[in-house]
């Protein structure tokens, strides 16, 4: 019997392809040096019935994959060994608007410039086994997830809409593409010691240990069209191409406990310490020759620490009666942002959902989670002595979202579950791309433009004073597959 | 021998069964000892603590593991006990649950009158103990319903229970029906124990499209007369961009209360709005500073005064008395507000966790009252927000106690303009000395921050208000006012605050009361400028000084100083009289008030005053409600919330020329005004039920003129209910409001048509679906905006009229999937050209401008007996104003003369999120 348990502990089947995430946005989680590395974008609950339910599971006995919550899960699971592997599917709005002035030059408002649709997906494993001795459980698991994605993709158009109120046809000049691809992964395996002192009773400690790595490519081209170079001329607008090339590697671990005080509720805790991965990379950045001015080209050698922010969750299960059976979880996290640098504050992120078992066993679940994230930004100016001056600032953004989800039992120890989010956020940021590089006259040193026959273009590269508005509007369906034994 | 043999077989009896096993009284080891599985024993065991209790011993096979078999195994060796769930509280929340669920859901309106209501729910009053004020607080029960018990009781009669209760003369049915929930009647359903009820929301919002222009308006250089300059285009210039209010940003409310019965109560909350600096960043005195809090004590039963009751509340409290003339403390506007039905207020002092902030009272208040006399003394010391004069820094304009602005010289000391003459010391010698600061008025600001977050952003407007270079030769023609000189500032003024009320009711029903408080303003001086000087002071440019010249400025020109060239003082202090009585099935009562300004304090009659009287006739189908108010300009009492049409300061500068403002934030004083518009007018309100088939829904006509410009309206609204089936209702309304009906030729003339229909049926299990559609139209005279073709240069045509139109459909579902889950949602689409729409949902009352479409979808989950969630998600997609985009994005460009230019719509797309969890243990 317990070989049998012990194979599935090794026999644990871990399945794990990230094609992308869901932002262009420097989204922050870790905390790179600035313009070294990207920001990546923080993952919520792969486990579709912790998704479900709004992210919480600080505390979960229904699902292996909890146990990437917390380690000290694996001894409060209700089977002795499971297996569940989750894929999620993301379809993401990005919509980037310019402020708009109206006749007297005040600001009344934003308009679209710009809106991407895309859709990328993940996929994540976990799986454990535990055996008892007398009042002791002892378990072990394993999983692999991703962490945090570094993926995005935007395209942006660059038009004159000279004459557009007489249906003239806007010519395209160029066009900005950012093609990112990558994740950082993380493969831990995890322990846990469970004592049982009654029915319903028991504390937990747990540990999970994993290496973390990532392979990033991330690209970021602006082309000028045919019709630019015919009218312009050709060799004469230069193309631009960024691409960087990097790597994160480092490992991570987190504690855990758990309690199950009584029929009733169930308390989880985790913490996870300042992790620091190291990153190694080249950052490339090319612009062509033009007229007297020779090809540009930039190699920066990327090599230092990446860091993540210690974590606190904290969480409870209640299990009231209830003529539909009913699970609430709740969980509150702080982030120590704080950590990494004084330009960011500790967050707390909320996570709330319930299960109600609607019919025939068939759970209804829903769920709420507010999560706040950073965004890095810099602004460059010159003091009153002339000297330049960089300032690197943080951003926060919170993402609400609202969950719901169910799940079928395929079969006897084998159960489906589904998940549906809906987040979006709404924040200030500067332009991705700044006008200025579009104008023609910088490169032919012509007085006027040819590309914007318009004198009353002006083309500058919009600052602080005139951020974009971003709104990004994310769906995701998450579905997952258990086995428990 | 027989009965012996009897006694015998039962004690046999009795032993077997005791033998057995009890499945709702069993621990899961005496399950396991049964002959099952382990898995089988833990299934039972769960069943009975996670699904139900068993009732018998069949609902084993509700259990997926217990098939029939096992139950006929099971059946011999075990029993099923009566078991009844002996929490008394459990008990009475099942009971009253769904009056529960419709008080929380008119929260939003009630300003935390449904805390009081829900504590008499769960711990309802004595009906043979209770006073006047305590039956007319509660929903729906009327002076007419309040007399008829207390006369009734008076005789020595005893009301036994709710029949006997249904049977008193000269009761409604209405008043009985929603008072047999809120009473006992010989022992209370539940017995006295600490009660604890805690709340978190977490809700996100947009601004109203008021505050939003507010804060979309930006501070730019004056280019009048400055041809030379280019303004920049920055959207930093606003406060809306200087503060990224883009971002979505969390109101959060918690809220904790406490209490032992009725008697010890307490309790605490937090709201952190919108634009909050957030719970984070708060240190622990920063959070009680904003949190309300109390602790009180309540007693009917007083030891050694016969059928007399106290209250005695710490911390924040609410006072109301009489028609809310002189105190009635909230920060919230409410239409048409008439003390009946549901729009009610709770007489006295009661605990108060609402969201108001600015009028809150804070320190101590002590009710007495019995049959015959009542009496509180209230004292509140609470910091205010007001708008600041300030200087060019932001620092306080001082003032002396003799009321001139001080100034500070180079050297620091403290001098004021005497004339022209500069005046270092007073007459008996001494030396200047400022200690009040100069304020405008109080107000509850849009944008909470604190004021070295407003100061900040105050030193970027005014630097923003100069064009960063000036041509050399030029000269800068700057506006007539250059900087920011009115400001709002948080807890900026110490408010000293007492006052009672003392009322005798010599005869059942009948009362009279007198009312007073006075707030003493420790370190500040409230000063308002005449009706002319008031532009000067407020409006940026004096270009528009002669534009804005509106009779309805008086409003704002009335505002209260305490110090004027005819007084001079350092406190405000309104006094009221009121009274009523009940004489057969009508109840008559009033109140008149006075603000201390330029008279006595205790003449009346030579002070700004204002008065409201009503009647309210019921018969068991049918109600009168007539309703005449008076309020003068110079009425301005913040403690005030009485009947009116429409909110203070409405169609003034405040309200429709914040661009013209030397800081827009200054209208913050009409976007959150809390008090009645002076007016004075007659409402006549009835409800007529016919038949079970025919009602007559609340119709009311009200005539009133606004007495700040003499406008005169008439509104009129009624709707009829048919109910041919019980399954299935429709619902007429129509209403009708003419502006200015007695001078057409004016300019503020409109007269507006509203038309709803709406079915509903009614279905099973309390699942509610219905269809509403509305048509409005609304006639002025043209606007220029409405009329015009979108050209440059002036009209090119005649227009005799506007004619706005517009409608709205929405269908409303809600669906009860158990009394655990509920599912509610909506979706309403919109027209409307220059009009608006509103629509209830949920909790909450919305507006909508222009045309868009709507959909809400809310979750609510009994997770539990005591534990409550709901989530709500509403997407609303919207145009909402018309903007010019003029070719080449220049307006100035004289090639646009005799151009086309275009007219545009800005498209919204809001989401919002409201996620609240409520546990009461």
């Amino acid at each position: 019997m317990l070989l049998n348990k012990s194979l599935m502990i090794f026999g644990l089947l871990l399945l794990v392809s990230v094609l992308g995430a869901f932002s262009v946005s420097d989204n922050y989680y870790g905390h790179p040096p600035y313009g070294q590395a990207s920001l990546g974008q923080r993952y919520g609950a792969l486990d579709a019935r912790s998704f479900a339910m709004g992210g919480a599971g600080a505390f979960g006995t229904m699902r292996a994959g909890a146990i990437a919550f917390n380690p000290a899960n694996i001894t409060v699971q209700d089977d002795f060994a499971g297996l569940s592997i989750a894929g999620m599917i993301n379809r993401t709005e990005d919509t980037r608007m310019l402020p708009l002035y109206n006749s007297f030059d005040s600001y009344i408002d934003d308009s679209v410039y710009a809106s991407n649709i895309n859709a990328f997906s993940d996929f994540a494993g976990a799986g454990y086994a535990s055996v008892r001795f007398n009042r002791m459980r002892f378990g072990l698991g394993a999983y692999h997830a991703p962490v945090l994605s570094f993926s995005g993709k935007y395209v942006e158009e660059i038009r004159n809409n000279r004459n557009t109120d007489n249906d003239s046809y806007p010519e395209k000049i160029a066009q900005n593409e950012i093609d990112n691809d990558g994740a950082l992964m993380k493969t831990a395996m995890a322990v846990s010691l469970g004592y049982e002192i009654g029915d319903y009773l028991n504390a937990n400690l747990g540990v999970d240990y994993g290496l973390m790595a990532a392979d990033v490519s991330q690209l970021t081209t602006i082309r000028w069209s045919d019709w630019a170079h015919q009218t312009v001329g050709a060799d004469i607008l230069p193309d631009y191409t960024r691409s960087r090339d990097w790597e994160l590697s480092g490992e991570q671990m987190k504690l855990g406990a758990t309690l199950r005080v009584g029929p009733r509720w169930g308390l989880g805790l985790t913490y996870t310490p300042k992790t620091t991965l190291e990153i190694t990379g080249t950052d490339m950045a090319i612009r062509d020759a033009y007229p007297g001015i020779a090809m540009d080209s930039t190699l920066v050698v990327m090599d230092g620490d990446y860091e993540l922010a210690p974590e606190f969750r904290a969480g409870f299960s209640y299990f009231p009666r209830n003529i539909l059976r009913t699970v609430f979880n709740m969980d509150l996290e702080m982030v120590q942002y704080s950590e990494l640098s004084d330009i960011y504050d500790d967050v707390f992120n909320v996570y709330a959902g319930v299960e109600h078992h609607v019919v025939n066993r068939i759970p209804l679940r829903m769920g709420f989670q507010a999560v706040s994230s950073y965004f890095q930004t810099k602004e460059e100016f010159t003091d009153t002595t002339g000297q330049n001056i960089t300032f690197v600032s943080a951003k926060k953004v919170i993402s609400p979202m609202i969950t719901a989800g169910s799940s079928v039992q395929l079969y006897k120890n084998v159960v489906l579950d589904l998940g549906f989010g809906y987040s979006w956020r709404e924040y200030q940021a500067l332009d991705l791309f700044g006008d200025k590089y579009y104008d023609d006259t910088v490169y032919t040193g012509a007085a006027n433009e040819q590309l914007w026959p318009n004198t009353y273009i002006d083309l500058q590269n919009r600052d602080w004073d005139n951020p974009d508005k971003v709104k990004e509007n994310i769906i995701t369906l998450n579905a997952g597959i258990s086995f428990s034994w | 021998m027989k009965k012996l043999f009897l006694m015998f077989l039962v004690l046999i009896f009795i032993g077997l069964l005791a033998a057995k096993v009890d499945l709702n009284t069993a621990s899961l080891s005496e399950l396991k000892q049964l002959p099952i599985t382990e898995a089988q024993a833990r299934d039972i065991y769960e069943y009975r603590t996670f699904v139900k209790i068993f009732e018998s011993i069949f609902d084993l096979r509700q259990i997926p593991s217990i098939d029939q078999r096992t139950m006929n195994l099971l059946r011999p060796l075990v029993v099923v006990s009566l078991y009844t769930e002996t929490d008394d509280i459990a008990l009475r929340r099942e009971e009253i649950q769904y009056l529960i669920e419709r008080l929380d859901s008119n929260e939003g309106a009630s300003e935390g009158m449904a805390d009081v209501w829900q504590d008499y729910l769960m711990t309802p009053q004595n009906v043979n103990r209770m006073h006047f004020n305590d039956f007319v607080s509660l929903p729906n029960v009327s002076a007419v319903d309040a007399a008829a018990i207390l006369k009734r009781v008076a005789r020595g009669d005893t009301i036994a229970d709710t029949r006997d209760l249904r049977n008193t003369l000269g009761l409604s049915y209405y008043g009985y029906s929603n008072l047999r929930n809120y009473v006992y009647f010989k022992e209370p359903p539940v017995k006295n124990r600490m009660m604890f009820d805690a709340q978190i929301q977490y809700s996100t919002r947009y601004f109203e499209e008021g505050q939003y222009d507010m804060l979309h308006e930006p501070f730019l250089p004056s280019d009048y007369g400055n041809n030379w300059l280019t303004i920049p285009q920055s959207k930093r210039t606003a406060y809306w961009g200087y503060f990224d209010l883009d971002q979505v940003q969390p109101d959060i409310a918690m809220k904790l209360r406490m209490r032992y019965g009725n008697n010890y109560k307490m309790g605490i909350m937090h709201n952190s709005p919108k634009a909050h600096k957030g719970l984070q960043y708060m240190n622990s005195e920063e959070f009680l500073d904003d949190s309300k809090y109390f602790a009180g004590y309540e007693n009917t039963k007083l030891p050694w005064l016969d059928n007399t009751s106290l209250k005695l509340y710490l911390g924040h409290y609410r006072a109301t008395y009489g028609e809310g003339l002189t105190m009635e403390n909230t920060d919230f506007y409410s239409a048409r507000k008439t003390g009946f039905g549901f729009s009610k207020r709770i007489m006295g002092i009661t605990p108060d966790l609402s969201k108001t902030q600015q009028y809150s009272l804070k320190g101590a208040a002590i009710e007495i009252a019995n049959p015959k006399f009542g009496a509180s003394f209230f004292v509140s010391q609470d910091d205010k927000d007001g708008i600041a004069y300030i200087t060019e820094d932001g620092k306080y304009i001082m003032r002396d106690e003799y009321g001139h602005d001080v100034f500070t010289d180079a050297n620091g000391d403290q001098y004021f303009m005497d004339g022209s003459v500069v005046r270092y010391t007073y007459d008996d010698g001494s030396a200047v000395r400022a200690d009040k600061k100069k304020f405008f008025s109080f107000v509850t600001p849009s944008l909470p921050y604190d004021n070295d977050t407003m100061l900040e952003a105050e030193a970027h407007m005014n630097a923003s208000l100069y064009p960063e270079t000036i041509p050399a030769g030029a000269s800068y023609a700057p506006y007539h006012i250059q900087y920011i000189n009115l400001a709002p500032r948080r807890d900026a003024i110490r408010e000293k605050l007492w006052g009672t009320h003392l009322e005798v009711s010599p005869l059942i029903g009948t009362r009279l009361g007198f009312t007073t408080y006075t707030a003493l303003y420790d370190d500040a001086h409230f000063v308002v400028p005449g009706f002319r000087d008031l532009l000067p002071l407020t409006i940026r440019d004096s270009y528009y000084h002669p534009k804005l010249q509106k009779t309805m400025n008086a409003e704002i020109s009335n505002l209260y100083s305490t110090q004027t060239d005819r007084y001079s003082r350092d406190y405000r202090r309104v006094i009221g009289i009121d009274g009523g009585t009940v004489i057969g099935n009508t109840a008559i009562q009033g109140e008149y008030a006075e603000l201390s300004k330029y008279g006595e304090d205790l003449k009346l009659g030579d002070d700004p005053k204002a008065f409201l009287i009503s009647s309210h006739t019921q018969f068991e189908n049918l109600y009168f409600i007539t309703l005449m108010r008076n309020y003068d300009v110079g009425f301005d009492n913040p403690y005030s919330n009485s009947f009116s049409e429409h909110e203070r300061f409405d169609d003034t500068i405040l309200e429709k020329n914040i661009y013209a403002l030397t800081n827009p934030l200054v209208s913050d004083i009409f976007q959150n005004s809390n008090q009645s518009q002076p007016e004075r007018g007659v409402y006549f309100e009835t409800r007529y039920k016919f038949n079970n088939y025919f009602t007559v829904g609340r119709s009311y006509l009200d005539l009133w003129e606004r007495l700040t410009d003499g406008r005169r309206s008439a509104r009129f609204q009624s709707e009829l209910e048919f109910r041919p089936l019980y399954q299935l209702g429709m619902r007429l309304r129509y209403k009708n409001q003419v502006n200015r009906y007695d001078d057409t030729a004016e300019r503020g003339v409109s007269k507006t048509n509203e038309y709803t229909m709406a079915i509903r049926t009614f279905l099973s299990n309390r699942d509610f679906l219905e269809l509403e559609y509305r048509y409005n139209t609304v006639l002025s005279p043209p606007y220029t905006s409405l009329t015009n073709p979108a050209e440059p240069g002036n009209n090119t045509m005649a227009a005799a009229q506007t004619l706005m139109t517009g409608d709205y459909i929405g269908v409303n579902y809600t669906h009860n999937f158990t009394p655990s889950v509920k599912l509610q949602g909506s979706f309403v689409y919109w027209y409307g050209h220059g009009i608006s729409h509103w629509d209830w949902e949920d909790m909450e009352i919305d507006f909508m401008g222009e045309r868009g479409a709507k959909a809400w979808i809310a979750i609510s989950s009994r997770i539990s007996n005591n534990m409550y969630m709901n989530i709500k998600f509403r997407n609303k997609t919207y145009q909402d104003k018309e903007i010019r985009i003029r070719q080449y994005n220049d307006p100035n460009d004289p090639a646009l003369d005799g151009q086309l230019t275009y007219a545009e719509r800005v498209e919204h797309s809001e989401n919002t999120i409201r996620f609240s969890l409520d546990y009461r243990f």
